[in-house]
């Protein structure tokens, strides 16, 4: 069964797109292989009949004449823009109008969509105070409880805590180090 | 592929008629070829190679690398192949295809030029789009692997890969032609003298 890689160099191998030498190897394959050589044989044959049906085919003596009448005809159409602006479209009363128009149609877009746009914008700075407004609370809670622990840590200890250490000082066996 | 001269598209780009007549008739057969087999219907070959002629009115001013004309126009011919196809299949997607088998059992005792190269034609078109228009490219127009890969915009590595496997599946469609009684078996043994 021929792979994909083997029929891809028979295929260039038909083209004659290959270097000497892998040209030498293919040949020598298709000469050794039967399903090769078949295949090869094969495909230069409806090669060689696609060239002769389909290739020469006969020139339409006609079809330059077609084309150019087509194309003459086809050559005055418009585009659309073309169109718009060959009419009278934009002719002075017309213009204004349709400026007129234009400029209603902004205006009434404008008043539709602005309420909506206020009111995100409201809400939004309402939203970012109140944020601000909690944030400012925390800190200062966070800061009044770092100053309350850093004054416990840096008060002089109580004369009766002192007693205290000491008579548990004392009452701790000593440990003899030799 | 054929040279196009520069001349000749700037004197197409500023509406020249003679040079338009020259366009075409240089270009004309070949485009003529490529849509009769790109297209499932070929009867509608003329209208396709209209729109080309047309887009090519259209945008040639704005075709910057003139030396590149003639894969620009064969690669707006393919699109337009395209396009007709995808409408072709949109309109027929209730109708039933005739059977090519059918087909060619039919013609096998009247084995003209003109039955021969439409059963090719007909193989052509039952390859994928893909597969049918770089065998045409090549087999039709002849154009080597570079030329192909600047008409269709591939790199020439897939060229070589999807011509290998265009031209598998095309054997391969050719052989069940044969094995049902067509009249490519023949041909393809060399039965009337091409192969």
């Amino acid at each position: 069964m021929l792979n994909d890689y083997l029929k891809t160099l028979i295929s260039e191998y038909a083209d004659d797109e290959l270097d000497l030498e892998t040209t030498r190897q293919v040949s020598d394959f298709i000469a050794e292989n039967s399903e090769a050589e078949g295949y090869f044989n094969k495909l230069q044959s409806l090669r060689r009949l696609t060239t002769e049906h389909l290739r020469e085919e006969a020139e339409d003596p006609t079809l330059e004449l077609r084309m150019m009448n087509a194309l003459r005809l086809r050559s005055y159409e418009q585009t659309w823009w073309e169109r718009v602006f060959a009419s009278r479209a934009l002719s002075p009363r017309k213009a204004t109008a349709v400026a007129l128009v234009i400029i209603v149609i902004v205006l009434f877009l404008f008043s539709y969509f602005q309420a909506p746009v206020s009111r995100f914008l409201a809400d939004t700075r309402t939203r970012v105070e109140q944020l601000g407004g909690e944030a400012q609370t925390e800190l200062t809670e966070r800061r009044d409880e770092l100053t309350e622990s850093l004054g416990e840590l840096l008060a002089p200890p109580s004369p009766d805590e002192e007693e205290g250490e000491r008579t548990t000082s004392a009452t701790e066996p000593e440990v003899s180090v030799a | 592929m054929v040279e196009i001269p520069s001349s000749l598209l700037i004197g197409c780009a500023s509406g020249d008629d003679t040079c338009w007549q020259e366009l075409i008739r240089l270009t004309g057969g070949h485009f003529q070829r490529i849509a009769r087999v790109n297209l499932r219907d070929p009867s509608l070959t003329d209208d396709v190679l209209q729109e080309t002629y047309f887009k090519v009115f259209r945008n040639l001013r704005k075709l910057r690398d003139r030396s590149r004309a003639m894969p620009w126009m064969v690669q707006i011919l393919i699109n337009e192949c395209r396009m007709m196809n995808r409408k072709l299949k949109r309109e027929a997607q209730n109708e039933s295809e005739e059977s090519l088998s059918y087909q060619l059992a039919s013609t096998k005792d009247d084995r003209g030029s003109a039955e021969t190269r439409e059963i090719l034609g007909r193989l052509l078109r039952q390859l994928p789009e893909h597969y049918r228009e770089i065998l045409v490219l090549r087999e039709i127009e002849g154009l080597d692997y570079e030329e192909i890969a600047l008409t269709l915009r591939v790199p020439i590595g897939t060229v070589r890969s999807r011509l290998a496997r265009a031209r598998t599946m095309w054997v391969d469609l050719a052989g069940e032609i044969v094995e049902a009684g067509g009249l490519l078996d023949l041909c393809l043994d060399g039965g009337d003298g091409v192969a």
